[in-house]
């Protein structure tokens, strides 16, 4: 876990939980966008962005951990990831700051079906405990 | 070694390019023997030769080599163009295609002795046809086999082959056996040319020969031992069986043209290329050749754009000085001058994506050519309009489709040159094959005088397999039921041949057509031929779309599948068998709600009317009730990407002026579903 520690996440809330994201997966982050909705597709996928002339599909991150969606507020915010040589849209509620971990604690487990797998660990920072995501899990299951 | 992937793209190009002016020359040089066909030939041949050696692909370097040779020969001796020496050269030109696309993929190349053979073979045909037949032992050599087996050697038949132009063969015959004899140790039998009656050269008896031995040598090394004598034109050595109730069964003769099975079978059939580094295995990247011309009018386009933006970085410095009035003025200028330039650049960049027809026709005649063979129907190949010039996808795409339809007409449409005959027409079966623009569609008409497609047999074919109900069967108009050709399982042949009739074709000629927005049109006559004009758009990245509004959504259709826009009140919408359908032009359309159809929101209809867009996609119709029509527009298509997962019903979406994405509906999807 030593290669994980000294990476810098982005921090970001959805609902009452805090995860966090390795910087190096992220593309950019945009405030939220007009979002054009896709007939038949996953519940998941919330539509299509234009991302400066690029189509790319946004999801909302609280559905992929098994929340429901919430109205958008201004702290709203997509984090454009890199997924297997495409962009990808992931809405969340908030993103509060760039970070890193003193230290970092294997995957916990119990966190009920949609999370298996969810998490790379999960990161400390003083007395503050923050999942880390792994977005191959999320975006690939 | 010097690194040549660099040059691989480069080569496989020049390398498609020569392989198919060869196609050309062969096939041009069938119909017309001519110095000059025979010359293109070598000189492709001997371009293959001299990059392939360069590119250490020797496999291709070696045949081409023989290629070449052969053609020199043709060239110097101007031989009669029989079928079989063109057959040779077209076999060879298969052999070196198949090179190359194993070359492309990267896989192990295939064994072409045999073509090279073949090759070698036509240059020196003996003078002399005759049989060669596997000797029969007689009853002491049979005794001398079985002893030397059960003293643990081996029975080897040594095939060979003497040179051609080998001069005291018979002398060669009897030093050969003495060497085979040294080599062995036993030599049980020989067997000798079978002589034809009236034969002139005593020589030619010798020209080949079965020499059987016992020995405990094992192939490979006699064969290299072998190899390095001189004037031995071929060497086959296989194991020899003895039959068990010896004193040979029948002797299988072996003919004198070498067939591939002739090949050594104590070699491996697939040689592995020398090399398996992974540029090899990276498939050819699609390049595009574009002419110098073209390249720098879009860099003059570019350049004026530069000068357009520099216009409005002084219009915005100088702006705050101006007034707004004569500012704005300033401004439009510009923006219609950019307008005008990107407009043109648009239309530029799209044109170097385009190639002649041509590319796609120019593959045909060879089809033809071996249809023609295989099926003995004399046939005929008119090809016009081949300048016409279309999207490179385009034109790979719409391959498959055209074959099919090449492939039914030789197969069923054309009859055969007797019962042409009766009927007065000419012996030779024409398929043509036009291509032309036509607003903004490029028009493929395909058609053959054949025997045409009669409606009322594919009616009660279609009956007999159950594509249609017997009431659907008597609504269906002769015409309709022509349509019914590309219905999935339909096939009319009674017999499935190897060329057509599996029932598939027809039915992937729809949906390849579909999936490139295009329309089909049947026209046939029974007795005179059928017809099919294909209507494809010229290019697949911008199109023109029609913008409506469903559901507060803006959704796009393309232009090429609306066959027309109506307004109709709510009566005109009648129930026909549990289906909502409406009457245009006499025709009975289907009638959907898009919003229904892409499960959105059902939005109250403020006006009487309804507007209707009646979408048409290859053979298939539909109308569909939008809530506004808004007006159409090219709009750009973009991918919507591979992680949403398969999205039928779309075929893209595009971004809006107001930078909003729109979804572009899939027609032949939304038709046929």
């Amino acid at each position: 876990m030593s290669s994980l520690q000294k990476e810098q996440y982005i921090e970001l809330s959805v609902g009452a939980e805090t995860c966090a994201i390795r910087i190096e997966e992220i593309h950019e982050i945009i405030k939220m966008l007009s979002i054009t909705d896709i007939p038949f597709s996953r519940p998941e996928i919330k539509g299509v962005v234009n991302l400066r002339g690029k189509v790319v599909c946004v999801m909302s991150l609280r559905n992929l951990l098994g929340m429901p969606d919430e109205p958008d507020t201004r702290a709203t915010r997509i984090i454009v990831v890199r997924y297997q040589d495409e962009y990808i849209g992931l809405i969340v509620d908030r993103v509060n700051k760039v970070t890193t971990y003193s230290e970092i604690h294997p995957p916990t487990g119990g966190y009920g079906r949609n999370r298996e797998g969810a998490f790379h660990g999960v990161g400390q920072h003083g007395d503050e405990l923050v999942g880390i995501l792994k977005l191959d899990e999320i975006l690939g299951g | 070694m010097m690194d040549l992937s660099a040059y691989r793209d480069i080569f496989i190009e020049e390398l498609n390019d020569q392989l198919e002016r060869m196609d050309q020359s062969l096939l041009a040089l069938e119909l017309s023997p001519s110095v000059e066909l025979v010359q293109t030939l070598f000189r492709a041949a001997h371009t293959i030769k001299g990059s392939a050696s360069t590119m250490d692909f020797r496999e291709l370097s070696d045949l081409t080599h023989e290629v070449e040779y052969a053609l020199e020969w043709v060239r110097e001796k101007k031989p009669e163009m029989t079928s079989e020496l063109i057959d040779t050269l077209f076999r060879s030109l298969d052999a070196m295609k198949v090179l190359r696309d194993q070359y492309i993929r990267g896989e192990a190349y295939a064994d072409f002795r045999a073509v090279v053979r073949e090759i070698k073979d036509l240059i020196q045909t003996p003078a002399v046809v005759g049989k060669l037949v596997t000797p029969q032992l007689q009853p002491a050599e049979s005794i001398v086999a079985q002893v030397a087996v059960v003293s643990g050697k081996h029975l080897l038949s040594i095939h060979i082959m003497l040179e051609h132009k080998c001069m005291m063969k018979a002398a060669r015959y009897h030093i050969l056996r003495q060497r085979i004899e040294d080599i062995c140790g036993t030599v049980v039998t020989t067997s000798l040319m079978e002589m034809q009656p009236g034969a002139q050269n005593e020589d030619d008896h010798y020209s080949q020969f079965i020499i059987i031995v016992a020995t405990s040598k094992d192939r490979q090394q006699l064969e290299t031992e072998l190899s390095t004598d001189s004037d031995i034109h071929m060497l086959e050595i296989h194991p020899y069986v003895l039959e068990s109730n010896e004193i040979a069964a029948t002797s299988a003769p072996v003919e004198l043209i070498s067939e591939p099975e002739h090949t050594k079978p104590s070699l491996p059939t697939v040689t592995t290329s020398g090399s398996g580094s992974d540029e090899k295995v990276k498939a050819a990247q699609p390049t595009v050749r574009v002419s110098v011309e073209r390249l720098d009018h879009l860099m003059n386009l570019v350049g004026e754009l530069l000068i357009d933006q520099t216009s409005l970085a002084d219009l915005s410095g100088s702006g705050a000085r101006k007034e707004s009035s004569s500012l704005i003025q300033s401004i439009g200028g510009v923006s219609d001058h950019m307008g005008r330039v990107i407009k043109e650049l648009q239309e530029g960049v799209m044109k170097t994506r385009m190639l002649p027809i041509d590319q796609l026709f120019s593959r045909f005649p060879r089809l033809v050519r071996d249809l023609s063979q295989k099926l003995g129907k004399d046939l005929e190949l008119v090809i016009q309009g081949g300048e016409t010039e279309l999207d490179r996808m385009i034109i790979e795409e719409l391959s498959d489709p055209l074959i099919h339809l090449i492939r039914n007409s030789a197969d069923h449409g054309i009859e055969s040159a007797e019962v042409r005959g009766e009927l007065g027409k000419p012996s030779k079966g024409r398929i043509t094959l036009t291509s032309f623009h036509e607003e903004n569609h490029v028009v493929i008409r395909y058609s053959d005088d054949g025997k045409g497609i009669d409606g009322e047999k594919i009616k009660a074919s279609a009956l007999g397999k159950g594509i249609i109900s017997e009431e659907q069967a008597a609504r269906l108009s002769t015409q309709e039921a022509v349509h019914l050709i590309f219905e999935p399982g339909f096939s009319t042949a009674s017999s499935v041949s190897e060329v057509s009739g599996r029932g598939v074709g027809m039915d992937i000629v729809r949906s390849q057509i579909g999936r490139l927005n295009g329309i089909i049109d049947i026209d046939t006559e029974v007795g005179v031929g059928t017809t099919f004009t294909i209507r494809l758009p010229l290019t697949l990245a911008i199109i023109k779309g029609l913008l409506v509004k469903v559901s507060g959504r803006v959704l796009i259709l393309p232009m090429y599948n609306v066959a027309e826009i109506v307004r109709i009140s709510p009566e005109d919408i009648q129930m026909i068998q549990g289906q909502q359908a409406i009457l245009n032009h006499g025709r009975i359309v289907p009638f959907h709600r898009l919003c229904d159809r892409l499960n959105y929101p059902r939005t109250e209809r403020k006006s009487k009317t309804i507007p209707l867009v009646i979408v048409r996609s290859v053979d298939k119709i539909a109308a569909y009730a939008v809530d506004e029509i808004i007006g159409n527009q090219e709009v750009v298509i973009k991918t919507l990407g591979t992680y949403l997962g398969a999205m039928n019903h779309l075929s893209g979406a595009t971004i809006l002026g107001n930078g909003k994405v729109a979804l572009i509906l899939d027609a032949s999807y939304l038709v046929s579903h």
